[in-house]
Parts: structure tokens; sequence; C-alpha cells
């Protein structure tokens, strides 16, 4: 290929990628459910995702250029990958009523939530459950003293400082940012996390009772009369 | 954070060891290694990595803290280093020890640079054929065993010798005795920087080796060569005790230096004296009487006047501090005189306090001592040879013949945990952990123990040394009972009272005790008669404030930081007067060359006014060989072109007794240095007052000097009524919010005004808070070779990119000549040879009317109302017209990906990369950057002080070049709110800004520099 046609494919290219991007971000902000654009045949797993989604709110269609997965599909919206171990939230959670911060205990106290220690599952799966397939493939991680190599789904770009202990101890529920995480057989990003959506609640502040709603509560009346919650806008709050 | 990680540390490595070492290497928390750059997202898999068993009083994502014991130089400051999910990001000083009460030098700061070196040792080494190849530890410990045992079932100790680079603390006394029982004699302790000489005659005359000077009492400061503030002797306590005496400006202490070459040290003297290197001593000999002045004058080659006058004020100051360095053969002479004198004055007890002194040169081994072994190898003396961090194969004379005698040795085993020139002959190479991954203690002053801990597991399979040979000891039967201790842990915890003992200490690494003694041979090896050679120019070849011996030179931010007087960077330079280029027919930059008897040397020339006509230097510290590592080969070697010269006294090393021929050689090379223009031109950037000014106040700065403006006290929220109302009412006409900048908003966000004074009195110059600065905020280092331009031939090599002031500090060291005319046009007066120098620390001034914020399309740069001039990466579309409008020059652009792991000018190579502060986005290209008041550490104490549900408490952080500060110059706080310290500094009657008259309503608050002329001839008599 010579330079001259080089330079005439790659804008042509990086324009049509720009255009089916838009596109389909546009497509997916519309029918959230149908948002992970991987492949024709539907895993179990991703149709429960997909029934999951819909109990989400959608994220506002915005401009997606900045959030941590820019190419994925609506800003990284329904991005679900598959994780070396199967682990099943809404067991935990649902099932077993264990609260968010149980496993990821730092999320209180520091910027990083924080993931569970793999000895932090094996304190019960050395006796929970011992003999199903994904446990075995824990136990294997543990027996060979080496961590699991989760993927990470939630990302915001590295110039953006998210303290994770300033939004949990202002009762910003983690379903407000990472969806309902306790329905979600496999993990799925359920907010775009770009700029424009922080912006909503930092300038017009967080309405506890939108909170609740988003955790899959109806907000109590104590919730309800509760002021928005404030936050600052300004650019050094999250860029430096 | 939670308090009790905040009061300094935990030592709960106890804890640690039930994850087993290696493991828990692997374990780096949740965060993934945050080194992407500004720019897009990235569609690649990013892994979240946890931990395998979560350590105690570890939280992801939060910092701890450990104590311990600096060891780039002999002094044993005390460093509370900050650790992040496993590794070690930042050395700052522990404030509660009593060496250097929380201050760090450059050298210190760059420990980081030493731990994460790319050319570190990845594991044990030995020879074959040619060349080194790994091997496992199994097997170098085995080699090592068979050696050891072979010496001692041979009787051969006396064949062997260990040299050990210079350290404190408790592992030489075990050292001596694992190699007592092999039968060898007790080992070398080397230190190329150690001045010897000085040390010794301390010794004698006031009964300790380094006694602390208490520059405060003094009305008078003398110093003979001595280069106190340039890190001779104890770095930071001299630069504390004295920032600390000139900071009391009424009744400061007045400064006269006396030396062939103006140092940092000298030109933070109020009077420089000119004299000849070797001359010191019979100026002092004059001064005690033993001599005229008049043949002191001579030989110091300076107007009898000069030391006239200066006996004169010696002999009126009172209680005066006089100390000596010195570059020649008489030094040890000149150091015992100066104590002579001292005693004469009444100053032992009150300026010079031998009781508080400093342990930092005890024990230590002369150049004379290591030249004895060098001819005992030379005469097939010794079979077997150990070196571990010294390496004398680089810094000494090359008539020494180290090197030689050395690769003659039948077998060579080296433990330094760097590479170097000696290592790289090595037969063996067991690399010892770095110093902050390994135990140990030291005594830096009498009585106090200064404990040493690892701060995070090795970053490679490396071994610490006492471990290693505990190993091999124990594994010889006749020894083994002797050494019942697991490791060297467990052997230092029994010596200072046991586990519980141990862990009581380590949350400061400081208890009361003292190291084990060692033995110090006092039998000394006659020094060998200087060979100074022929030529017209005497050759000061001077341990670099920056890189010492050389054992900075492979730390880019060392070989990045300018030397605090010539600002160069990454060259080796001839320093020559103006004159002496004239005579030479040169200017800037022309190649010279420097022939000696022990060779020569070319390199660019630089006019300085601050050394004699007949006086030439050379930085020692770089030109080493590839062996050294990728940085520390920049430059030239100029230890290539000492002769052999050693004190006459005590055999300690000397370096400024060569006589040298200089010639003009062909071409010319850009000189690689910061410097923009070495004078002011009237601008009055650095201003300088006098006591007497200040009594009479018509110091008169330019401060609230404007009819009709605004006073420019600093007031809550935005100081400007300029940018006041562009965020107002008046930018949005229909609009009655202004948001966060209203002072009345519930954020409170307005109320503050984070703000800085610079006292210009106690800053030397050391440039200790530009390192702090590239450490806190991941700047890159842009002078390596490969980082620069390739296409034009005159800017390629080591500072390729400076060249082109490309160079990204955000704090950087102003240094101005108080000329009316050029450096290179000054002649050189004997009667009347002093200039002034004024030093001034520039970063962005956070202005509250910034020319910078107007001119920024994309709003990339604005004003938060908490004072703060914010840069936001993201917005910044680079078109850098916000460095062209800035008054002050201190915004920086990325010319290059520096931060981007795939490109070619990389400043990170792992394992630097694990340094960086997750705090700090690293920068991509195209963006232009700046200083952010350390904007990472305001947010982190927001959110510390929102977790603990309370409020801020005045001076609870600081930034981090305050914070290292060995002057404590710098001050930073909120301004508006008058319980922090800055609040009261910045109305101080020296305050002014810099540039006040352009209205842009600076942060920055500079105190003028205090002068302290000579007293009128009256007050002499």
């Amino acid at each position: 290929m010579t330079g001259r046609s080089k330079w005439v494919l790659i804008p042509g290219l990086v324009a049509i990628a720009i255009a089916t991007t838009m596109l389909s971000a546009y497509a997916g902000s519309q029918s959230g459910a149908d948002a992970p654009a991987v492949g024709t045949e539907l895993t179990a797993t991703q149709k429960a995702n997909q029934e999951a989604f819909g109990k989400a709110k959608p994220g506002p269609w915005a401009y997606s250029g900045a959030s941590g997965y820019t190419f994925y599909v609506g800003g990284g919206i329904g991005r679900s990958p598959e994780q070396p171990v199967k682990f099943p939230h809404p067991v935990h959670v649902n099932t077993l009523q264990m609260n968010c911060a149980f496993c990821h205990s730092a999320a209180g106290q520091s910027p990083d939530p924080g993931l569970p220690a793999v000895g932090t599952c094996m304190s019960c799966h050395t006796l929970v459950a011992g003999d199903r397939p994904e446990i075995q493939k824990l136990s294997e991680y543990w027996n060979k003293r080496q961590p699991v190599p989760w993927v990470r789904v939630h990302k915001v770009p590295e110039y953006v400082h998210f303290p994770h202990m300033r939004h949990v101890n202002a009762g910003v529920t983690c379903q407000t940012c990472h969806g309902q995480v306790n329905n979600m057989p496999q993990v799925f990003q359920a907010q775009s996390l770009n700029m424009g959506w922080c912006v909503q609640c930092h300038v017009n502040g967080y309405s506890p009772a939108e909170g609740m709603r988003a955790a899959g509560y109806e907000p109590d009346s104590a919730t309800l009369a509760m002021p928005r919650k404030k936050a600052t806008y300004d650019c050094a709050t999250c860029h430096y | 954070m939670t308090p009790e990680i905040t009061e300094a540390t935990k030592g709960a490595l106890e804890e640690r060891a039930a994850v087993k070492r290696r493991e828990f290497l692997k374990v780096l928390g949740v965060s993934t290694a945050a080194t992407a750059a500004v720019g897009c997202g990235t569609t690649d898999v990013e892994k979240l990595i946890p931990y395998l068993v979560s350590p105690d009083n570890t939280v992801p994502g939060v910092s701890n803290y450990y104590a311990t014991t600096c060891r780039e130089c002999a002094a044993g400051c005390g460093l509370i280093v900050e650790v992040r999910d496993g590794r070690a990001i930042k050395a700052e000083g522990n404030p509660s020890h009593p060496v250097n009460k929380g201050a760090l030098c450059a050298r210190g700061q760059s420990g980081m640079q030493g731990l994460y070196n790319p050319d570190r040792f990845r594991g044990p080494m030995k020879r074959e054929g040619d060349r080194l190849v790994a091997t496992t530890w199994d097997d170098a410990i085995g080699i090592l065993a068979q050696k050891l045992g072979e010496v001692k079932s041979k009787n051969g100790g006396s064949k062997v010798a260990f040299i050990n680079q210079h350290e404190q603390g408790s592992f030489p006394s075990l050292l001596d005795q694992i190699l007592s029982g092999y039968g060898i004699g007790a080992h070398l302790s080397y230190d190329a920087e150690a001045p010897v000489a000085v040390a010794q005659a301390n010794k004698a005359a006031y009964g300790a080796s380094w006694p602390h000077v208490e520059f405060g009492a003094a009305n008078l400061i003398v110093s003979f060569s001595a280069d106190f503030l340039d890190g001779w002797g104890v770095p930071v306590p001299q630069q504390l005790a004295f920032a600390d005496a000139r900071g009391k400006v009424e009744g400061a202490p007045r400064f006269i230096y006396v030396g062939a070459r103006r140092s940092l040290t000298g030109l933070n003297a109020d009077q420089w004296i000119p004299a000849r290197a070797g001359s010191e001593l019979a100026i002092v000999n004059a001064m005690l009487g033993k001599g005229s002045i008049a043949k002191a004058a001579e030989a110091a080659g300076v107007a009898e006047e000069l030391i006239a006058n200066l006996a004169k004020e010696v002999r009126a100051a009172g209680s005066s501090a006089i100390l000596a360095g010195g570059h020649t053969a008489n030094t040890g002479e000149l150091a015992a005189a100066v104590a002579e004198l001292n005693k004469q004055r009444g100053n032992v007890g009150t300026t010079i306090k031998p009781a508080e002194g400093y342990n930092a040169f005890s024990g230590v081994s002369s150049a004379a001592d290591l030249r004895a072994l060098v001819e005992k190898m030379n005469n097939r003396g010794i079979d077997l040879v150990m070196v571990r961090g010294a390496n004398p194969a680089y810094t000494t004379a090359p008539s020494l013949g180290f090197a030689t005698a050395f690769v003659n040795v039948p077998f060579k085993v080296s433990f330094s945990s760097l590479p170097d020139e000696t290592t790289a002959m090595c037969d063996l190479v067991l690399p010892d952990h770095h110093a902050l991954e390994s135990w140990g203690d030291a005594e830096p002053v009498d009585g106090t123990l200064s404990l040493q801990q690892p701060t995070m597991d090795p970053v490679f399979d490396s071994r610490s040394t006492a471990d290693v040979l505990l190993a091999v000891a124990k594994s010889d039967p006749a020894q083994a009972a002797r050494y019942g201790v697991a490791d060297y842990r467990a052997w230092l915890a029994n010596r200072i009272g046991g586990n519980a003992a141990m862990r009581a200490a380590l949350p400061t690494a400081l208890m009361s005790g003292s190291s084990a003694t060692r033995t110090v041979s006092t039998a000394r090896t006659p020094a060998a008669p200087p060979v100074q050679g022929e030529g017209e120019y005497q050759l000061l070849t001077y341990l670099s404030p920056t890189l010492g011996d050389g054992r900075g030179a492979n730390k880019p931010w060392l070989q990045e930081l300018p030397d605090p007087v010539t600002k160069i960077c990454w060259q080796t330079v001839v320093e020559m007067h103006g004159e002496t280029a004239i005579t030479l027919g040169i200017e800037d930059g022309d190649l010279v060359t420097v022939t000696t008897t022990a060779g020569s040397l070319t390199a660019p020339a630089l006019i300085y006014i601050g050394i004699r006509p007949d006086t030439i230097a050379v930085a020692l510290g770089r030109g080493q060989s590839a062996a050294a590592g990728r940085y520390a080969v920049s430059g030239e070697n100029a230890y290539g072109i000492m002769s052999l010269a050693e004190d006459a006294r005590s055999g300690g090393a000397v370096y400024g007794a060569t006589r040298a021929k200089v010639a003009k050689a062909s071409g010319n090379q850009r000189l690689v240095t910061t410097e923009g223009s070495g004078r002011q031109h009237g601008r009055n950037v650095a201003q300088a007052t006098t006591v007497a000014e200040i009594i009479a106040n018509t110091n008169s700065v330019e401060h609230h000097r404007f009819d009709g403006q605004a006073s420019t006290d600093f007031l809550p929220g935005l100081r400007s009524p300029v940018a006041n109302d562009a965020q107002g009412e008046f930018g949005v006409p229909d609009s009655k919010d202004k948001g966060q900048y209203d002072p009345n908003h519930w954020s409170g966000a307005a109320k503050r005004r984070w703000a800085m004074t610079i006292d210009l009195a106690k800053c030397t110059g050391c440039s200790a808070c530009v390192t702090a600065c590239y450490a806190e905020n991941n700047i890159p280092t842009v002078g390596a070779s490969w980082q620069g331009p390739v296409l034009l031939p005159d800017r390629t090599g080591f500072g390729a990119n400076i060249t082109r002031s490309r160079e990204m500090a955000w704090i950087r060291l102003e240094r101005y000549w108080e000329l009316d005319r050029e450096p290179k046009d000054v002649k050189f007066d004997p009667a009347a040879p002093d200039f002034e120098t004024r030093f001034i620390p520039m970063m962005c001034q956070h202005c509250g009317n910034a020319p910078c914020e107007p001119v920024c399309p994309v709003y990339a740069t604005y004003h938060a109302p908490n004072g703060l001039n914010v840069q936001v990466y993201n917005r910044c579309v680079g078109t850098r017209y916000c460095s062209n409008n800035c008054p002050y020059k201190v915004r920086y652009f990325n010319w290059f990906g520096y931060g981007e792991p795939n490109r070619s000018q990389y400043a990170f190579p792992e394992p630097l990369n694990w340094q960086l502060n997750p705090d700090v986005t690293v920068r991509g290209k195209g963006v232009m950057e700046k200083c952010t008041f350390c904007v990472q550490r305001i947010k982190e104490t927001e959110n510390r002080v929102a977790l603990e549900g309370r409020e801020m408490e005045p001076d609870e952080f600081t930034t981090a070049c305050a914070q290292a500060c060995p002057s404590r110059a710098i001050i930073f706080g909120d301004a508006a709110d008058e319980n922090w310290s800055v609040a009261k500094w910045a109305k101080d009657r020296r305050a002014y800004h810099v540039f006040e008259e352009l209205n842009t309503f600076t942060a920055v608050v500079y105190l003028q520099k205090v002068n302290h002329p000579a007293p009128s001839a009256s007050a002499h008599a």
C-alpha cells in the first residue's frame, strides 16, 4: 500500500467507525435490552442479562468518547465480558442476602472499592459447594496460590479520579452506577459512565429516592422527603 | 485512611509472613497498573487482580506508610515511605527523626529510582567466558560456600578481601564476625564521598568525627571550601541548621566562603574570597598568628585586604562557626588548624557541638587503605575479593590501577544490587536487596537507633547479603552454632531486645540503643605523595551535588535535575572563568580538551564567574561505562583525568589536587542547560534586602503599591476582581448565581485560597523540591538520548530535548547573577571578586487573574473556586496559547508521548513505572501540564476529613516540595484562613509577588532574600 492511499483510507475508515458507533449508540439507548451486540447466538447468561437489563434505568444518550470503554456500543452499556469464574451475584446477594460491602469492603473507606481476596471466597467455599465446577475452578486458583484474573467491567479513564467512599458515604446506592448487579448472572455495564452521565448528579444533585428505585425498592415517605444530595461540579473535583 | 495508619506507620511485616513472600509479590491489590496515559479509552481487556489473602491493615487504594532509614549517603536520615497496594511510591523524611526532621534531599528522594531501576540485576549471575549469565540462588550460594570453604581449609584468610560500601549500623560488625570465621580480616568500608581527612582531624580535635554545627548560635560563618550545602558531610541536618539560622533575618549570621570555586555553598555566602585550592591553610595559619597575612594573600592569589578583613571580622564576631573542607593534600592539616581557630574563638560547645555529632563517618576507610589493597592485589596477594555496593573501579583515579588489579584477582564476588563497573568484572553476582527492601539499622547520632525495614517485597529475585552470608556460615558445621537465628531480621531483633521491642519501634523506626560496635582498625596506611602533574590550571574535580560520586548517575531524576550551580544536566562541562575563556579564545559550548598526567577529556566549556581564572572545574559522576546502566553513560568521566591524590595526614581521598593543561578542541556542543538568561535584566523576579533596610522599613517591595487597585491581601475566594466578574454576574448579566464561586456556596470551596510562601532568605537553591515534585507528580524525564530528536546532528544525544527547552520540571530553581553585564564579560578582580547570586523556586503562581485562562479556546485551564488554577488534561487540545501567555513560563508541553509505554520516548521503562503515583494522571502527548499545588493531596485530605466527619485542621497537609525542603523555605496552605501558617507568612514584611505590576494576583508569595554585607570599617576596630 502506498503512503498516499493510506491517507485516504484511514480517515475513511475512521469516519465509518464513528458513524457506526454513533448509530448503534443511538439504537442502544433507544432499546437498551439488545445492547450486547456481540455474536448472534445468545448464551443463557446473555439472555438472563438482557432480562435484567430492562430493570436498570438506561443511561441518557450522550457523547461517549470519554468513557472507559469507548468502542463498545452505547459507551459501554451492556458490555459484559466473560469472567474466569462464573461468579453469580444473584445467589450471593438475593438468595444469601450478603451485603455488597461484605466482599467489596473498601468501597466505604477508599477510592478503590476492592475485590474480595481469593481467601475471602475460600473462607466459605472450602466447605460450601465444593463439588460444583465453578467452585472447583476457584479452588484450583487457590491451590495454585494464584489470584483469580477477573476481567474489568466498569472503568473510568485514567484522568478521572472517582473516590468510591465519597459516594458510598453520601448514601448513593451501588445500583445507581452499577445497575442491579444483584440480578445479573454475569455482570454487565449498566450505565455509560461518561461525563454527561456523571454531571447529572453533580449539577442537579443526587435524589435518594431515585437511588432507591434504581436499587429496586420503592422509596418510603422518609426517603421521598429527603432533599437532593449536593455535589461539587468543579472540574478539579474529578480531573487532576 | 484510618487514623492508626496516618500515624506514620505500622510494622506489620510479621503478619505478612503468613503469606509467603513470593506470593505476596503477585498480589498487588485491585488497582491495575494505572500507567495508561491520557487519551481516549481503550478496548484492551483489563484485569482486576485481587489479593490471594488480604494482608492486615491494608485497604486497597489507600496508602500505608513505613518508617525506615535512607541509605543513599552515609548520613542515615529517617524516611517515611508511602506504599500503595504493595508498591513503594514515594519517600519522604521522617518528621520524628533526629537527623533530618522530616526533610529529604534530592538524592534521598531518588532512592526510589534505585529500587525500581530498570538496570537492576534480576537475579544471581555467574561468569561463563566473558559474560555473566543467570543462575539459581542455590547454585550461586553453593559456589560462594565452596570458595569460602577452600579459603578456610587452606588457611588462606589473609588472601581474601571484602570491600563494602561504607554504612552505619550493625551489618559491618556482623560481616566482620562472619569473615573472621573463615580467618578473613576486617572488611574495607569504602566511601568515595566521605570527607575522611576532615573527619579524622575533627575526631582528633573535638573527639567527634562530625560535630553538629549550630549555625544559629553564630554571628559569622566562615567556610574554607567546606561545601556543607553541596552534599558534603551530612547534607540535610547541615542545611536545616543553616537555613534556620539565615531565616532569623535579624541576628542571622553573615557568611563568608573561602575557596577557589564558588560551589552551591559558596553561592549562598554573602562574600566570596576566591583563594587558590590548597591556600586555605595559609590563610587559617595567618589568622592563628602563625604566618603573615601578606604571604597568605599571595598564596591565595587575592588582595591582602580581603584576608585582613576576614581576620578582623572573625575576631570581632564573638561567636562564629568556622568550617574546613579542602581539595588538596593539606586538607587534614587545614581541618586541624580550623579546629584550633574554633577553639581559640571559643566556638566549641556553642556553634561546633561535638556532643551532638553525627556518626556518619565513623569506621570509614581511607583512599590509602584501598591503595594498600590494590598493591596487595597487584602482588598476587589476593585470591578472592568480595565487593558490595562500592564501585572503586569507577570512583578512583586511573593511576591507582584498581580495575587492572581487580580484574586479575582469581575470583571476584559482587553483592551489589545495581550494576556497575566493578561488578561487571566479577565472576559471581549475588545481588543484594535494595535498601528499601531490606532490614537493617543505623546509629546516626549517639544513643539513637534508626531501624531499616522492608517497605515492599523485593522487585527482583535478589537476596539480602546478610542472609546469604548467614546461610553460608550456617552451612559450615564449625560455625553453625554461632548463628542460631533464622535470618538477619531475627539477628537484628535479638540484638535490640526481641521481636516485641522491634515491633514497638517500627512505627517510627526509632529507638534508643546503639548498633553493634565494629572493629575499627587504627593502623593507618600512610598517604601516597600527591602527583600533581603539570599544567597552568588547577583542576578541581568535585563531587556532584546531584550525582555524588556517581552513584546517582543511573537515576534519571538526578540526571535531569540541573546542577544547582551550573544549571547543567545530563552533560559534563569544563567550568572556567570568562578571562580564561578569552585567553583560550573560546565561548560557551566550545569543546576544550583538558589534559593531565592521568589522561585527557574533551567536553564543552561553560563560562562560570564563580571560579578563579587559574582554576578549572569538572563535576565527577558522569560518563560511566554501559555496565553501570543506560542513564549513567551520559557525559564524560572526570575521574579519568584525576591524578592520585590523598590527604597527607589521613590518606583520605582529595579531588582537587591535579594540574591540567587546557586547549581548544575543534567543534562545539550545545550546553544542556535549563538556564535562559543568568541575569534578571531589571525585572526584579528574585528580590533581596538587608537587615538595615528592613529595620528602617525601606525595603519597599512592590507590594500594595498600586493606587486605585484592590489590595493584594488574600481574601476568601477569588482574588481578582476581573476573574470574579467573569465567573459571576457580570459574566452572565441576567444571572445572580455565582455557583461554587459564591462565598456562601454550601461547599465552602470559595472560602479557601490555596497559597504558598517561599522564604528566599532560607532557600539555598539545593533543588530537593524539584525532585520531590518529579516523584509526586509523575513528571517524565526527557533527557535520555533515545527520547530526543534524531534529525538534527547538534541536537542529539543525552539532553537533546533539554537543549530545546522541553524539560518538564513543574518547579524549577532559577539562579540569577546580580551583574550589570553578561557573566562572560566579568573580569576577575583579586581585590573585589565578589558577586551576588539569588535563587528562586519558580512554579505555577496560581494567579487570581491568570493570563493563561482567557486564551484557552477549550476551557482546559480555568480558575477553581478555591483559588487553584486548574489544568484539565482531557480538555486540553494542545494549542499552547496558555504557555505563550504565561509571564512566569511555568507551563510545560508534552511534545512526545513520554507517558505512553509503546513510544520510544517513554520516560518510565519497566519497572520505573511502578513508582508512578496512582493519584496523579500520567499525561499523554500533546497535553499541557504544570504545577497543580499537589491538588491530589488537597483532594486526599478533603476525602479523609469527610470520611472522619471533621473539618480540615490548619497545616494538616502540605505539598511535596514543601514537605521535602531541607531549608523549610516553602509553606503551603489556605491563606484565607488565619489559622494556617501560610496566612501569617504572607503578611511578612519581606513579602512580595513576582510581577505584581501585571495584576496577576498570584497565590505564591516570596519573602525577600536577606543579604548581610560586611560591617562598616569602624565596626572592626
